[in-house]
C-alpha cells in the first residue's frame, strides 16, 4: 500500500514536472484548446446578455405587445364589466384600457390667463404599459390626476404636481352648463412636437367616464354634478279598471289589453277595491275593479298613459295607475303612501269618501295629502320625506280630515264560490273578498311620486338634491375601442384570435410578430446548427490536439513501460497531464472571456474621449457558462488523451520507444 | 506466481534460457523475421556477456524478448526461460517466464522488469522533462524508495560515474536537464539509471556507439566495477559489433549470425571464457 501510495504520488510528481518543463509544449496546446473554448465562452455569454436583453425587450415592448380593438360591425359594444369580464377571459391579457377621448377646457388654477380650450384627455389606467414607458402612471383607480405632454404644460405654465382646472360642459335646454374639476398634475411627458394638435393628457378612465354621464345629462354624485332637469319615468305595477256595474269591460275590451300583451283580472280584494279605504263602502257593490298587469312577478314596467288604456275600451272605465301602498318616514314618522291621480273631471270622485279628494294629473310631484284623524291643518307646509333608499325629498303637505267612519253592513254575505266562479271572466281570477282597511293616517300622493318612490327602491332612478328631482340612473358608459396589453409579444396571436372570434376588428403587430416568431425559429435553428458544429469541430479540434499532444509523448510512455510502469500508471499521467491542460485552457477561456465582457459591458461616459466612438455589447457569462467550459474542456481533452494513451500503453514498450524516437 | 525455493546464488543462474524461437511479423508488409537461441543460455550473477554478430541478425529482437520487453511469440514451444532474483532477499526465487507468459500474468511480468531488470539502450531515452539526479532515482521511486533513500543511492552513483564532483558543491551536473549534457555524460547517466535500483538482469544496448573508445571503456569498466563490487552482483547481456570491446569484458561471448536463405538469425555459438580474476582485465584496461 505504502509503495502504491509512493507511486502514484510519483506519477503526479512526474506529470506536474512534465507540465512545468515541457510548457511551450503544454502552452501551444492549451492555447489550441483555449481558442476554441472562449469564442463558445463568449457566445454563451453573448446569449445570456445582448440577445436575452433583446428579446426580452422585443417581448415586453408595449407596442408590440399592444392590441387594439373595436367593435366595428360585428362586436359588442364594451362596457365596464365586459372589459373585466375580457380581463379574466382572456389568455395572459395584463391590462386593457378603453379608448374614450373627451375635448375639454384646461384652466391652470395658478393663473386665468393660461387656459387652452381644446385639450384632449384620453384614457389611461395605473399601470398603463404606454405612459409606464415615460415612468410614470396614475397611482389609483379614480385619482383626481392628469398626466400631460410637455406642450399642453407649457401653455398651462404648470409643472409636475401643479393642479389644472378641467371644464366640462352641456348644453340643456338651449343653454350651455358647465362643471369644473380640479386634477393634480401627476407628471409632465415629453411630447414630440409642440403644435397645437399635441395638447394632450392622460386622466383616468373613469373620470372620463363621469365626464361622459355629466354630459349625456347624469347626474354625477362623486362630485355633486347635477343631472339635467329632466325627471326620471314613472312607471306601474299595475291599471285599475273601475266601471259601474252596468257598464262593465266586455268580451272585445279584454281582449284588446290582452292582444297588447296584458293580463287583466278581476278584483275581489276589497282593500283593492276601495283603494284602501279610499272609497265610499256602497261602492264595493257598485262599482266592478279590474287589474291591468304586464304579468309574472309584480314588476313596476308598464308607463302607459291612463287615458290611452281607458281609450283602448267600449266602457265608460276610469283607470287608475297603481302601486302598492309603500311606508315611508314622514318628519320622522312611519306612513303609508298612496299614489292616486286621477283626471280632473271623472264619475269615480263621486265614490271617494267625504273630503278625500284625489290629486289630478297636474298635480305637482312634490306634493301630499295627510289624513289626520285628530289635528287637521290645511294650511300648506313642507315636510321632508325620507324614502325607503335614504333620499331625503321635500314635499308640500296638506292636512286633511279623515271621513267619518263607516259600518260595514255585517249582513251582507261573502259570495259563495260558485259565484265567484261566475264572475270570472276568461283569464279573470277571483281574489278573496276582506273588508277595506281605515284610512286614517294615510298619505295620499300623486301616482308619480309613488312611482318614482318605487323606482329609486329599484335603482331605477335616484334623487338629485340639487335640482330636487328623481332623476334617471346613469346607464353604464358604452365605449367601441379599447387598447389591450398582453403580457409578451409572444401571447399576442392568441389575444388576437380570441378577439377576433368575438367579432372585433383588430390593430396590433401580430403579423409583424409572426414573421419575428419565424424569424426567431430559424435564427435558433441556425444557433444550434452554428453551436453544434462550433462544439462538434471543437472538441475534434481538441481531441486532435491531445490526440498530437500523447503521440509527442510516446517515446517517454515506452521508457516508462520498459521500466515497469503498468498499463493504469501511465493511463493516469496521461489522463492528469490532459485534465491539467483541459483546466488550465478553461481557466485561461474564463480569465480572457471575463475581461471581453466587461470592455464590451462597458459604456464610456460622456465626457470620455471614448465616448460615440466604443460599442457597448451586453455579455453576461454566468457561472452555468463557466461550468460549461469547465467541463467542456476537460471532457474533450481526457476523451483526446484516451485513445493515444491506450494505444501507448498496449504497444510493446521497445516498439513505443522506437516510434518515439521518430515523433 | 510461479516460484520455486530460493537456492544459493553459486547454484542458480541469474537467466536461464534455451530452445527459444520468436518470430517478429510486420502485419503491415506481411514479412517476418525469426530469431533462434537453440542452446542454453545460462548466466550466472557477476557474468558479463557481450552479444555479438552482424547487423541485422536479431541482437536487438533477442534482447528485447529477454528483456521481457517483448511477448515471445510461442511462449509453449520454448524449453526453458528462468530469471532468479537475489538469494540475500527474502523474496528471493525463480521465477518461470515461460509460463508467465504462458498465462499473460502482465502485472508479474511488468513487477519482474521494474525491480529485477535494467535497460541501457541505445539513445539512451531518458526523460527529457527530468533533472539528470531524477532521472537516475525514477526506478528507484518506482519501486517504492523513499526519497531519501534514493538521494543516498543517487549520489552513489554519480560518484561512482565520475558524475559528481565533491569539490562542485552546487551539484550542477545532478541537477540539470538531460538536454544540457554532453554524448559521455549522458550515456553514464543511462548506465547509472539502468542499475540504480540493483536489478539482477542488466541488458546493454550497443551503450558506447556514440563515445570515443576511451570514454566507451571508461563508462564499461564503471559499469561492471559497480556490478561485481556490489552486495548483489547482477548479469549484463551486452549488445556490441566491437570484438575488442568484448574480449576485453566479457565472460560469455554470444555470437548470432543470418541464416541464409531465409528472414532469420540464430545464435551460433556461446563461449564461457573463465577469468581468474573477474576484475583482472578490467584493470588492464583502467
Amino acid at each position: 500500500m505504502k509503495n502504491i501510495s509512493r507511486r502514484f504520488s510519483l506519477y503526479n510528481s512526474l506529470t506536474m514536472k512534465d507540465i512545468h518543463r515541457l510548457w511551450p509544449s503544454v502552452q501551444h496546446h492549451m492555447i489550441i484548446v483555449a481558442g476554441i473554448c472562449l469564442p463558445i465562452l463568449l457566445l454563451l455569454g453573448l446569449r445570456n446578455g445582448h440577445v436575452a436583453k433583446l428579446r426580452e425587450d422585443l417581448l415586453e415592448s408595449p407596442s408590440g405587445r399592444q392590441v387594439v380593438f373595436w367593435a366595428g360591425q360585428q362586436g359588442d359594444l364594451m362596457t365596464d364589466s365586459t372589459i373585466e369580464e375580457f380581463e379574466k377571459v382572456l389568455p395572459q391579457v395584463e391590462i386593457i384600457i378603453p379608448e374614450i377621448q373627451r375635448l375639454v377646457r384646461l384652466e391652470s388654477t395658478s393663473s386665468s390667463k393660461d387656459v387652452v380650450d381644446n385639450a384632449t384627455l384620453y384614457s389611461t389606467r395605473p399601470q398603463d404599459p404606454i405612459l409606464s414607458q415615460s415612468n410614470t402612471s396614475i397611482s389609483t383607480t379614480g385619482a383626481d390626476e392628469i398626466i400631460l405632454l410637455e406642450s399642453l404644460a407649457d401653455a398651462l405654465q404648470v409643472k409636475s404636481g401643479g393642479e389644472v382646472r378641467a371644464v366640462i360642459e352641456r348644453v340643456e335646454e338651449g343653454s350651455t352648463k358647465a362643471v369644473s374639476l380640479p386634477l393634480k398634475v401627476k407628471s409632465i411627458i415629453p411630447s414630440s412636437q409642440n403644435s397645437e394638435n399635441n395638447y394632450v393628457g392622460y386622466v383616468d378612465s373613469s373620470l372620463l367616464k363621469l365626464m361622459e354621464q355629466y354630459i349625456l345629462g347624469y347626474q354625477v354624485a362623486k362630485y355633486k354634478w347635477p343631472a339635467a332637469n329632466q325627471s326620471a319615468p314613472d312607471t306601474y305595477a299595475s291599471y285599475l279598471f273601475f266601471c259601474e256595474e252596468l257598464s262593465q269591460l266586455s268580451q272585445e275590451d279584454i281582449r284588446a289589453l290582452t292582444e297588447r300583451g296584458y293580463q287583466i283580472q278581476r278584483v275581489e280584494d276589497p282593500a283593492l277595491r276601495s283603494l284602501h279605504g279610499l272609497l265610499k263602502e256602497e261602492s264595493l257593490d257598485q262599482l266592478v275593479v279590474y287589474q291591468l298587469t304586464s304579468g309574472g312577478a309584480a314588476q313596476h314596467n308598464i308607463s302607459a298613459a291612463p287615458g290611452e288604456l281607458a281609450r283602448l275600451t267600449e266602457a265608460d272605465d276610469i283607470v287608475v295607475a297603481w302601486n302598492a301602498p309603500l311606508e315611508v318616514e314622514i318628519e320622522n314618522e312611519s306612513k303609508t303612501l298612496v299614489g292616486i291621480s286621477l283626471p280632473s273631471r271623472n264619475w269615480l270622485s263621486l265614490y271617494f269618501k267625504e273630503k278625500i279628494t284625489p290629486f289630478d294629473f297636474n298635480a305637482s310631484t312634490f306634493s301630499a295629502k295627510k289624513i289626520a284623524v285628530d289635528v287637521v291643518d290645511e294650511s300648506l307646509k313642507t315636510a321632508t320625506l325620507k324614502s325607503p333608499h335614504g333620499s331625503e325629498v321635500s314635499v308640500e303637505m296638506t292636512t286633511i280630515p279623515a271621513p267619518t267612519p263607516e259600518t260595514i253592513n255585517p249582513t251582507e254575505s261573502e259570495p259563495s264560490a260558485e259565484e265567484a266562479v261566475e264572475n270570472t271572466v276568461e283569464s279573470v281570477e277571483v281574489v278573496v273578498k276582506e273588508s277595506p282597511p281605515e284610512v286614517s293616517d294615510l298619505i295620499l300622493v300623486p301616482m308619480d311620486l309613488l312611482a318614482l318612490l318605487y323606482a329609486e327602491q329599484s335603482g331605477l332612478a335616484e334623487y338629485d338634491p340639487t335640482i330636487q328631482l328623481f332623476v334617471p340612473v346613469p346607464t353604464p358608459v358604452l365605449f367601441d375601442k379599447a387598447r389591450l396589453y398582453a403580457q409578451t409579444i409572444d401571447d399576442v396571436p392568441a389575444v388576437v384570435t380570441s378577439l377576433r372570434d368575438k367579432g372585433y376588428a383588430i390593430m396590433s403587430e401580430e403579423s409583424r410578430i409572426r414573421e419575428i416568431h419565424q424569424q426567431d425559429h430559424s435564427l435558433q435553428l441556425l444557433v444550434w446548427i452554428v453551436a453544434v458544429s462550433v462544439f462538434v469541430f471543437g472538441t475534434i479540434t481538441v481531441f486532435s490536439v491531445l490526440h498530437d499532444s500523447t503521440e509527442r509523448k510516446r517515446g517517454s510512455i515506452g521508457i516508462l513501460r520498459v521500466m515497469g510502469v503498468s498499463q493504469f500508471g501511465l493511463f493516469y499521467m496521461v489522463f492528469l497531464r490532459a485534465a491539467i491542460i483541459g483546466i488550465l485552457a478553461a481557466t485561461f477561456s474564463i480569465v480572457v472571456g471575463y475581461g471581453i465582457a466587461t470592455f464590451l459591458n462597458w459604456s464610456p461616459s460622456e465626457q470620455s474621449l471614448f465616448y460615440g466612438y466604443k460599442p457597448v455589447i451586453l455579455l453576461s457569462i454566468t457561472p452555468l457558462d463557466i461550468l460549461i467550459i469547465a467541463a467542456g474542456a476537460l471532457f474533450c481533452c481526457l476523451l483526446g488523451s484516451l485513445i493515444p494513451a491506450r494505444r501507448a500503453s498496449s504497444m510493446d514498450p521497445f516498439e513505443a520507444i522506437i516510434e518515439g524516437r521518430f515523433r | 506466481m510461479d516460484s520455486q525455493e530460493p537456492h544459493p546464488i553459486e547454484h542458480t543462474p541469474v537467466l536461464r534460457v534455451g530452445n527459444l524461437e520468436h518470430r517478429l511479423h510486420d502485419a503491415v508488409s506481411g514479412e517476418s523475421f525469426t530469431i533462434t537461441l537453440s542452446q542454453e543460455l545460462s548466466l550466472q550473477a557477476g557474468v558479463f556477456a557481450a552479444l555479438l554478430g552482424p547487423s541485422g541478425c536479431g541482437k536487438t529482437t533477442l534482447l528485447t524478448v529477454l528483456g521481457l520487453l517483448r511477448q515471445p511469440s510461442a511462449p509453449e514451444s520454448i524449453g526453458a526461460f528462468e530469471i532468479s532474483t537475489n538469494s540475500a532477499e527474502e523474496d528471493a526465487k525463480t521465477y518461470d517466464v515461460k509460463e508467465i507468459w504462458k498465462k499473460k500474468r502482465f502485472k508479474e511480468i511488468e513487477a519482474l522488469r521494474r525491480k529485477h531488470i535494467g535497460f541501457a539502450l541505445q539513445s539512451g531515452e531518458l526523460l527529457n522533462s527530468l533533472t539528470v539526479e531524477e532521472n537516475i532515482s525514477l526506478p528507484l521511486r518506482l519501486n517504492g524508495w523513499s526519497a531519501a533513500e534514493a538521494s543516498k543511492r543517487v549520489d552513489e552513483l554519480l560518484r561512482y560515474f565520475s558524475l559528481y564532483d565533491d569539490n562542485d558543491h552546487s551539484r550542477r551536473l545532478a541537477t540539470s536537464r538531460i538536454n544540457k549534457l554532453s554524448g559521455g555524460e549522458y550515456q553514464r547517466v543511462v548506465l547509472a539509471r539502468s542499475i540504480a535500483h540493483k536489478p539482477r538482469l542488466v541488458f546493454v544496448d550497443e551503450p558506447t556507439s556514440a563515445l570515443n573508445r576511451e570514454l566507451a571503456y571508461s563508462s564499461l569498466a564503471t559499469l561492471k566495477r559497480s556490478l561485481l563490487e556490489g552486495e548483489t552482483p547482477s548479469a549484463v547481456i551486452m549488445i556490441t559489433h566491437d570484438e575488442q570491446l568484448a574480449d576485453d569484458f566479457a565472460d560469455v561471448v554470444i555470437r548470432m549470425e543470418p541464416e541464409k536463405g531465409r528472414a532469420a538469425g540464430s545464435v551460433t555459438e556461446i563461449n564461457y571464457i573463465q577469468h581468474s580474476e573477474p576484475l583482472s582485465n578490467l584493470k588492464e584496461v583502467s
